[in-house]
C-alpha cells in the first residue's frame, strides 16, 4: 500500500492549552509536595520521618505506575498493529516521555534507603548489628540463628537487656534468620543499582518510541513505524521483567519475608488500568479545550472504556487469585500479608478495596451506553485513578509501624497532598512536552483506519 | 398448479449490499413496518437503514446473570453451610473465597444459556416452514444474494405500489410469495403418533410415582454390587453351610476363644475360696529376674504416685501438694507401702489393691497383666523387707517411752501421710490442735473430740464423720491397732503441738 | 514511495483475508464443496481409519480400567496423580485456543479469526470431551461419578464446594456447554447455506432440522449478533476462569512447585500456547486436504505463530518468576523442587519441556519461519509435546519428591497409561474427521462478512 498523507480536521496542536496545563501541574505539584513535605517533616517525629517516606513511596508508585502503564500501552499498540488507538497514542507517548522526570522523583527514595534512622525497607538496616556496624549476611544469619536457638531453650520468663521481652527478641532474631539469605539481593547498593538500571531501560525505551513516533509525523515513508514495530516485541519482554522486579524491589520487599510470584502481574494490572484512565482524562480535557475534537470520537472512548472495564476485571482476577491461594493454603509465611490488612485499622480499607475497586466499577462499566457517554466515562476514569491510589496505599502503608500492638492506618492529609503533588508533576511534565509536536501521530499509517472504525 | 392460498408478500432481489442498503432506507422512509431484509451475513449499518430498535436481549441476560450469581451463592451456602455441614481443614462452612469460582461459573452459565435461548425465542426460531422458502431464487439468500421481503399484512402494503417501490430502488426482480396450499394444522397421523409416544413416555415416571412411598418385600434392585453385600457373620443370621442353618455356632468343646484365659483363681484374683492368698500362686516363679521385672513395672506404673522408694512421695504427690497449697485441690496422699502396716497385709489383698484400686487409687488390671502384678508385689515385699530391717524389734519398742512408741506406730500405720504436724499440707485435721476441740458431726450434733472419739475413729473411721470431711478418705491400713498401741498413739499425739 | 521491503510492509498493511479471485458464491462453493463431495479425499480415509482404530484402543483401555480397577495405571503413593491428570490438563488446555479465537479475537475485532474460528471451536469441543473423560474415569467408581454434581443422593450428602476439584467440575461443564452453544450458534447460518444447496432429501432434512429455519432475516441477524457478542464477552472471562480453576487444583495445595500465586495466569497462557499449536497442527494439513488455502491463508498461519510466540513468552516469564521466588522465598523445599526438576530423576522430562516450550518457538521471530508451512507444522507438534511434558513435570516431580524423603517414590506409567493417552487422540481425531466431512469447516457467513464486498459503499464512508 502506498504512503498517504491524511487531511485532518480540527485543531490538533496543543497551542495555548499547554502553558495552561503546565500551570495547573505546577500549582498542584508545589502545593501538594510542599504541603506534604511540611506535614511530614515539621511533626518532629522520632522515627526519622519514616511515615513521610512511606507516604512518598505511595505517591511515587502512583506516578510510576501510570507512566509505566502508558509505556506499555504505547508499545503494545505497535506490537499488535492496533489501529483503533492511533488517535490517542500520542497522549500515552507524552506521558511515557515523562520518564526522566519520574526518575528525578525517584532520587529522594535514596534517603530512606541509605539512612540508618529511617526504616522503610527494613532489610536495609538488618545488615547492621546492634551497634550499627555492618556485618556480612552470613554473620547476620548465623548470629541470628544462634540467637534463635538459644532463645528456644531458655525459659519463657527470662528478659533480655534493653527492656525487650524474650519473645520480641526471638521474633526479631528469627526474622533476621529468615531474611539474611536475601541480603546478596536485598542490600542497599544492589537495590540502588537495580533502580538505576530500570530507569535507564525505561528512559531509553520511552525516548526511542517517542522519538520515532514524532519522526513519523514528518517522515516521507513508513520507516520509523516499521523500526518501532520490529522492536516492540522485545521491548514488551523487557518491560515485563523490569516492572516485575521494580515491583518486587520497591513494594514487595517492604515486607521482607513475604513473596508472591504474581505480584509483578498485579502491579502491571493496576498500572495499565490507571494508564487507560489517564488517557481518557487527557482526551476529555483536550476535547473540552477544543483540541482533537474531530479525531477522537465515541468509538475511541468506547474502546478505552472496554479496556477500563476489562482491566478492572483483570485486576480483580489477579488480586483474587493471589488472595484466595494464600488464604486456602493457609501458610503463615504467606498469610501475614493479609492478616495485617485485616487488623482493626485496615480491614475496612480492605473491604473498600474489594467493593469499590472491583464490584462497583464492574457493574458500572458493564453497559455500552456508559462507555459511549464520555462525561460518565470521564467520571469513572477519575474514580479508577483514585482507586489505584487506594490500592497502592493498601499495599505499602501496612508495612509502616509493624508492631505487636497492631498495624496502624495513619491515613491523613500528608498522603493526599503528596499524591496530588506527584499528579501535578506528571501533568506538568506532559504539558511541557505537548506543545512541541502534534497531539496525535499525524503520520501514522494506521491513522486513517483509526478515524473510521466502528464498534458493533 | 392449483391456486395457492393467500399472498404472503413480495420479495425482491438485489445485487449487492449497497443496493440493499439504499433500498432499505427507502422502504423505511416509506413507512413500512412489517418487512425484512435477508442476507447471507449481517450487513453493517442495515439496522439503522431499516429503522430497527435495539434489542432488549442484554437486559434479559443481565437479570439472569444476577440470578445465576445469587443461585450459585445460595447453592453453596445451603448445601455446605446449612444442610450437611462438615469441617474441611478448618475452613469455615461458608467460605466465600472458596465459593467464588463456582459462583462465577454459575453466573456465566446462566447468562450464556439465557443469551442463547432467548435469542432463538425472540427470533421465533426454530421455524422450519416459511413461505419465502417456496421462492426458488430465495435460496441464494444464504449464499450470495440480498433480498427485501414486504409482508402483505403491513398497512402500507399494496401489491402494485410496493412492487413499484422495490423496482425503482434497484431490485433485480420482484416476485410474489404465496402461502402453501396445504393446511397448516398438524396431520392427524402425526398427532396420533405423538399422542401414543407421549403416553408411552409417561409410563416410567408414573411407575416411579406409584412406587414412591410404597413398601415391598422384595429387596431393591442392586445393579452394581460394589462391595455392598458381602457374606459375613451376622448374629442370628441364616446360612446353609451348616445343617442347623444357623450362623451362630456353639463353642467347640475343649477349646477357648482367643481372649479367654484359664481362670486360675489365685493368679487372676488373689483369692482362693474367698480368702486372700498369703503366698504367691504356683504359676509364678519368684526369681531374681521376676523381682527385677516387678521393679521395672513398679517404676513405670506405681512410682509416679508412690515414689520410686515406695514412700508415697512421688512426682504426682509433690505436684498435688503444690496445688493443694494454693487451694486448688484436695489430696489424699498415696500410701507409704514400705510402712509396717502394709507389710502385714496379705499378698492377695495387695493383689486386689493393684487390680481394682483402693479408695482413691484406680485399678490397674487393664494395664498390668496378672503375672506382672505378682511381680510388683514381689518387689514390694523386697522394699518392705528393707524397711523392716530398720524397724525396731519388739524389745526395743518396749524400751521406748509411750510417746516415742506412739511416734513409731504413727508411722507404721501411715497416719503421718494425712495428719501432719509440721505445717505442711495435711488433708486430715492437725491432731494436736484437734484433740479436745469441739467438732460438728455429719449428723448435726456437736461433740468434743476426746480420746474416746479418737479411739473410735481409729478403729472405725466411718463411725462418726465430721461435717465437710472427705468421705472414705481415712483408713488405717493393716489395722486396726491394738488397744495398747492406741494408747501409745494418743500419747504421741498429745506431745505434738 | 516506500523504501522498506514489501514483506515488512505486511506488518502494517496485511494481505487480504480471502486470497484469490473470490466472491461470496465461490466462498460458499469452496467450503460446501468439501461436505458435498461424494467422497472425501483419500487422506481423510487414512486419518479416519487410524483414528477409529485408536478410539477402539481407548474403549478397550477404559473397559479394562473399569473392570479391573485403577491399579492398572502407574499411579502410586506419593504420585497419586499420574498420567490421567496430566492428560486432563493437556486436553483442557488445548481447548482454550478455540474459545480464544472465537471470543477474544472477536472482541479485539481481529477479522482474520473468521478463517479458522469454526475449525478451532470444533477442536475445543472435542478437546474438552477428551479432557472430561479423564477425571471421570480416574475416580475408580465411575458409576457414582454423578455424586460430583449437587444432585440429591441416598446419603443426603452434597459435594464439597470448598474443593478445587469441584470447582473444576463446574468450570469444565460450564465451559463445555457454553462452547457447544457458541459453536452451534455460529453453525446455524452455515447449516442454512448447506440446506439451501442440498440435493438429497436426507441432507435437506438433517441440515434443515439443525438450521432451525434460518432465513438470513436482518431482524434475526440483529439479535443474533447481540447474542454472539454477549456470548463472546462471557466466554472471555470463562476461558480465563476455566484454566485458572484447573490451576487451582494445584495452587491451593501446599506442595512446593504447586503452591504459587502465578499459576492461574501462567496456566491460561500455557493453554492458549498449546491450543494454538494444535490449531496449526490441524489446519496446515486440512487446508491442503480440503482445498481451503484461499480461506486459511499464510496470514492466518503467521498470526497464529505470533500468538504462540506471545503466549510462549508469557509461559517463560512465569518460569522465571517461579525460579526467582524459589530462591527469594528462602523456602528450602521450594528451592529444592526447582533444582530437582532440572537435575532429579525426571530431568529428561524437564529439559524436553524447556527446549520444546522456550527454545523451539524462538524460530518464529523470523517472518520467513512463520510462513514456512512445514516448519510451522513441526514446531507446533513440538510445542504440544513440550506442553504435555510441562504438565507431566509439574504433576509428577512435585509429588514424587515432596517434604519427607522417606515418602519419595519413583513413578512409571504402565502400558495402559500410554495406550489410554494414544487412544484419546483417537477419540479427538475421529470426532474431528467427522466434523470435517459433515459440517462446514469454515465460518462461511463470517468470512463473507470480512470481505471487502461486504461493506456498503456509502457516500460518507
Amino acid at each position: 500500500m502506498s504512503f498517504e498523507k491524511l487531511n485532518l480536521k480540527g485543531n490538533n496542536q496543543a497551542g495555548d492549552v499547554a502553558p495552561k496545563a503546565m500551570q495547573i501541574g505546577l500549582i498542584l505539584a508545589t502545593l501538594g509536595l510542599g504541603l506534604g513535605v511540611a506535614l511530614g517533616f515539621m511533626n518532629g517525629e522520632e522515627d526519622g520521618h519514616t511515615h513521610f517516606w512511606f507516604a512518598y513511596l505511595v505517591a511515587f508508585a502512583f506516578l510510576l505506575t501510570i507512566t509505566l502503564g502508558c509505556m506499555f500501552f504505547t508499545v503494545i499498540q505497535h506490537m499488535v498493529n492496533a489501529h483503533w488507538s492511533v488517535s490517542v497514542r500520542r497522549l500515552s507517548e507524552l506521558t511515557m516521555a515523562n520518564m526522566p522526570l519520574v526518575a528525578i522523583c525517584a532520587i529522594p527514595l535514596l534517603v530512606p534507603l541509605f539512612s540508618d534512622d529511617v526504616s522503610v525497607w527494613k532489610w536495609a538496616t538488618m545488615e547492621h548489628d546492634a551497634n550499627g556496624a555492618v556485618i556480612s549476611p552470613e554473620e547476620a544469619g548465623h548470629s541470628a540463628g544462634a540467637e534463635v536457638a538459644e532463645a528456644n531453650h531458655a525459659p519463657a520468663e527470662q528478659h533480655a537487656e534493653g527492656g525487650h521481652s524474650k519473645a520480641e527478641e526471638l521474633a526479631h532474631a528469627e526474622h533476621i534468620e529468615f531474611t539474611s539469605h536475601k541480603f546478596p539481593f536485598l542490600n542497599r547498593n544492589f537495590f540502588a543499582g537495580r533502580l538505576l538500571l530500570y530507569f535507564l531501560i525505561w528512559m531509553g525505551v520511552s525516548r526511542y518510541f517517542f522519538k520515532k513516533s514524532v519522526e513519523q509525523d514528518t517522515a516521507p515513508n513508513y520507516d520509523p513505524t516499521l523500526a518501532v514495530k520490529r522492536k516492540s516485541a522485545v521491548t514488551i519482554i523487557l518491560f515485563a521483567f523490569t516492572i516485575s522486579f521494580a515491583a518486587f524491589d520497591l513494594l514487595m520487599s517492604l515486607d521482607e519475608t513475604w513473596f508472591s510470584t504474581i505480584f509483578g502481574v498485579y502491579i502491571f494490572a493496576g498500572a495499565f488500568l490507571s494508564a487507560v484512565a489517564w488517557i481518557i482524562i487527557m482526551s476529555k480535557y483536550l476535547q473540552k479545550n477544543d483540541r482533537l475534537t474531530e479525531v477522537i470520537h465515541e468509538e475511541h472512548y468506547h474502546d478505552l472504556g472496554k479496556w477500563l472495564f476489562a482491566f478492572t476485571f483483570f485486576w480483580g482476577y489477579i488480586a483474587f487469585s493471589q488472595f484466595m491461594l494464600i488464604w486456602y493454603a493457609n501458610l503463615p509465611e504467606e498469610t501475614h500479608f493479609y492478616e495485617a490488612r485485616l487488623t482493626e485499622g485496615w480491614s475496612t480499607w480492605t473491604w473498600c478495596l474489594l467493593v469499590f475497586h472491583l464490584i462497583i466499577p464492574f457493574g458500572g462499566l458493564l453497559s455500552r451506553h456508559v462507555k459511549r457517554n464520555t462525561n460518565v466515562l470521564l467520571g469513572w476514569a477519575i474514580y479508577m485513578l483514585v482507586m489505584q491510589f487506594i490500592d497502592l496505599y493498601w499495599i505499602v502503608m501496612p508495612n509502616y509501624h509493624r508492631s505487636e500492638i497492631g498495624f496502624e492506618n495513619p491515613f491523613g492529609l500528608m498522603e493526599i497532598s503528596l499524591v496530588v503533588g506527584m499528579f501535578g508533576v506528571m501533568v506538568f511534565g506532559v504539558a511541557r512536552r505537548s506543545a512541541k509536536q502534534a497531539l496525535l501521530p499525524i503520520g501514522d499509517p494506521l491513522l486513517a483506519k483509526s478515524l473510521r472504525f466502528r464498534n458493533i | 398448479m392449483t391456486a395457492d392460498k393467500e399472498l404472503y408478500g413480495v420479495v425482491a432481489e438485489f445485487k449487492d449490499v449497497t443496493a440493499l442498503y439504499r433500498a432499505a432506507e427507502k422502504v423505511r422512509d416509506a413507512g413500512y413496518k412489517k418487512w425484512d431484509c435477508h442476507s447471507p451475513f449481517p450487513v453493517h449499518g442495515l439496522d439503522d437503514a431499516m429503522g430497527m430498535r435495539f434489542t432488549r436481549l442484554p437486559w434479559v441476560v443481565l437479570i439472569m446473570g444476577i440470578t445465576g450469581l445469587l443461585a450459585g451463592m445460595y447453592l453453596q451456602y445451603w448445601t455446605n453451610a446449612v444442610d450437611y455441614t462438615y469441617d474441611i481443614s478448618g475452613k469455615p462452612v461458608w467460605s466465600l473465597p472458596a465459593n467464588i469460582p463456582v459462583i462465577f461459573e454459575v453466573t456465566v452459565l446462566f447468562s450464556a444459556f439465557t443469551a442463547f435461548f432467548s435469542m432463538w425465542i425472540a427470533n421465533r426460531l426454530p421455524r422450519w416452514y416459511h413461505p419465502l422458502f417456496r421462492n426458488e431464487r430465495f435460496s441464494r439468500a444464504t449464499d450470495d444474494s440480498f433480498f427485501i421481503a414486504l409482508h402483505a399484512k403491513d398497512k402500507k402494503f399494496d401489491l402494485a405500489a410496493s412492487t413499484a417501490l422495490l423496482n425503482e430502488n434497484g431490485a433485480l426482480q420482484v416476485e410474489e410469495v404465496f402461502e402453501a396450499n396445504e393446511p397448516s394444522a398438524m396431520p392427524a397421523k402425526i398427532k396420533g403418533n405423538l399422542l401414543v409416544v407421549t403416553c408411552l413416555m409417561l409410563i416410567p415416571p408414573a411407575m416411579v410415582y406409584a412406587s414412591y412411598g410404597s413398601t415391598t418385600t422384595e429387596p431393591r434392585v442392586h445393579l452394581i454390587p460394589d462391595m455392598d453385600k458381602q457374606d459375613r457373620f451376622r448374629a442370628q443370621g441364616e446360612t446353609d453351610l451348616f445343617e442347623d442353618g444357623r450362623m451362630t455356632r456353639d463353642q467347640v468343646a475343649g477349646t477357648i476363644s482367643q481372649d479367654q484365659r484359664f481362670i486360675h483363681a489365685s493368679l487372676e484374683t488373689g483369692k482362693e475360696n474367698g480368702e486372700y492368698v498369703t503366698s504367691f500362686p504356683q504359676q509364678v516363679d519368684v526369681t531374681e529376674a521376676f523381682i527385677d521385672r516387678g521393679q521395672e513395672r513398679f517404676e513405670i506404673y506405681c512410682g509416679v504416685c508412690h515414689g520410686e522408694d515406695g514412700k508415697g512421695t512421688g512426682l504426682i504427690h509433690h505436684r498435688a501438694v503444690e496445688l493443694a497449697n494454693l487451694g486448688h485441690a484436695t489430696w489424699v496422699p498415696p500410701t507409704n507401702i514400705t510402712a509396717g502396716a502394709i507389710g502385714t497385709q496379705a499378698d492377695g489383698y495387695l493383689f486386689e489393691t493393684i487390680s481394682d484400686g483402693r479408695r482413691t487409687m484406680p485399678g490397674y488390671a487393664a494395664q498390668i497383666t496378672a503375672e506382672d502384678r505378682w511381680a510388683i508385689i514381689a518387689y514390694l515385699r523386697v522394699l518392705q523387707e528393707v524397711e523392716s530391717m530398720n524397724a525396731l524389734s519388739p524389745e526395743e519398742m518396749a524400751a521406748l517411752g509411750a510417746s516415742a512408741r506412739g511416734s513409731v506406730l504413727f508411722e507404721k500405720y501411715t497416719c503421718n501421710a494425712c495428719h501432719k504436724f509440721d505445717g505442711t499440707y495435711s488433708i486430715g485435721p492437725v491432731l494436736s490442735n484437734f484433740l479436745g476441740s469441739e467438732v460438728k458431726l455429719d449428723s448435726g450434733e456437736t461433740i468434743v473430740a476426746d480420746e474416746a472419739y479418737f479411739t473410735e475413729s481409729i478403729i472405725d473411721p466411718a463411725a462418726k464423720t465430721r461435717e465437710g470431711a472427705l468421705k472414705g478418705a481415712m483408713a488405717v491400713p493393716g489395722g486396726p491397732p491394738t488397744a495398747e498401741e492406741i494408747v501409745d498413739l494418743l500419747e504421741y499425739i498429745k506431745t505434738q503441738k | 514511495m516506500a523504501s522498506s521491503t514489501s514483506v515488512d510492509q505486511l506488518d502494517i498493511f496485511p494481505e487480504e483475508l480471502v486470497q484469490g479471485e473470490n466472491d461470496f458464491h465461490s466462498v460458499t462453493e469452496m467450503v460446501c464443496g468439501v461436505l458435498e463431495a461424494p467422497k472425501p479425499p483419500k487422506s481423510w480415509y487414512v486419518i479416519f481409519t487410524t483414528a477409529v482404530a485408536l478410539l477402539g484402543v481407548l474403549g478397550a483401555m477404559i473397559l479394562y480400567l473399569i473392570t479391573t480397577g485403577v491399579g492398572v495405571w502407574g499411579n502410586n503413593q506419593p504420585v497419586a496423580w499420574g498420567w490421567p491428570i496430566v492428560n486432563f490438563v493437556f486436553w483442557v488446555g488445548i481447548g482454550h485456543a478455540g474459545t480464544l479465537i472465537s471470543a477474544v479475537l472477536f472482541l479485539f475485532r481481529q477479522d482474520w479469526r473468521t478463517g479458522i474460528n469454526r475449525f478451532s471451536e470444533a477442536m475445543t469441543i472435542f478437546a474438552v470431551i477428551c479432557a472430561g473423560m479423564f477425571p471421570a474415569i480416574h475416580v475408580g467408581r465411575i458409576w457414582v461419578i454423578w455424586w460430583v454434581f449437587p444432585i440429591p443422593n441416598q446419603m443426603s450428602m452434597w459435594p464439597n464446594f470448598r474443593s478445587p476439584l469441584l470447582w473444576d467440575v463446574f468450570a469444565v461443564s460450564t465451559y463445555f456447554s457454553v462452547s457447544l452453544l457458541f459453536w452451534y450458534m455460529g453453525l446455524v447460518p452455515d447449516l442454512a447455506t448447506v440446506r439451501d444447496r442440498a440435493k438429497t432429501k436426507a441432507k435437506k432434512f438433517w441440515y434443515g432440522l439443525f438450521a432451525m429455519g434460518w432465513n438470513g432475516s436482518n431482524r434475526h441477524w440483529h439479535r443474533y449478533e447481540r447474542a454472539y457478542l454477549i456470548l463472546a464477552a462471557l466466554a472471555t472471562p470463562l476461558v480465563l476462569s476455566v484454566h485458572s480453576v484447573v490451576s487451582f487444583d494445584f495452587a491451593t495445595s501446599q506442595l512446593p512447585g504447586w503452591h504459587t500465586t502465578i499459576l492461574p495466569p501462567y496456566f491460561v497462557a500455557g493453554a492458549i500456547f498449546s491450543g494454538f499449536a494444535m490449531v496449526l497442527t490441524l489446519s496446515i494439513p486440512a487446508r491442503k486436504m480440503f482445498g481451503l488455502e484461499e480461506l486459511i491463508t499464510l496470514r492466518h498461519i503467521d498470526n497464529m505463530c505470533k500468538v504462540i510466540m506471545a503466549t510462549g513468552m508469557m509461559v517463560g516469564y512465569a518460569y522465571s518468576m517461579e525460579f526467582f521466588m524459589a530462591w527469594y522465598s528462602g523456602n528450602a523445599y521450594e528451592g529444592f523442587t526447582f533444582v530437582n526438576r532440572a537435575f532429579g530423576p525426571y530431568w529428561w522430562g524437564y529439559w524436553i519441556m524447556v527446549s520444546c516450550n522456550v527454545l523451539t518457538p524462538q524460530i518464529f521471530w523470523w517472518k520467513k519461519a512463520r510462513r514456512n508451512l512445514a516448519l510451522v507444522f513441526i514446531i507446533s507438534i513440538f510445542v504440544n509435546i513440550g506442553m504435555w511434558f510441562e504438565r507431566f513435570v509439574i504433576v509428577v516431580t512435585s509429588l514424587n519428591r515432596d517434604f519427607l524423603p522417606s515418602s519419595w517414590h519413583y513413578f512409571s506409567p504402565t502400558w495402559v497409561d500410554v495406550l489410554t493417552l494414544l487412544g484419546s487422540f483417537g477419540l479427538f481425531f475421529t470426532l474431528f474427521m467427522l466434523f470435517c466431512r459433515y459440517l462446514p469447516q469454515v465460518a462461511i457467513s463470517e468470512v463473507k462478512n470480512v470481505m471487502p464486498q461486504a461493506h456498503p459503499h456509502l457516500d460518507d464512508h
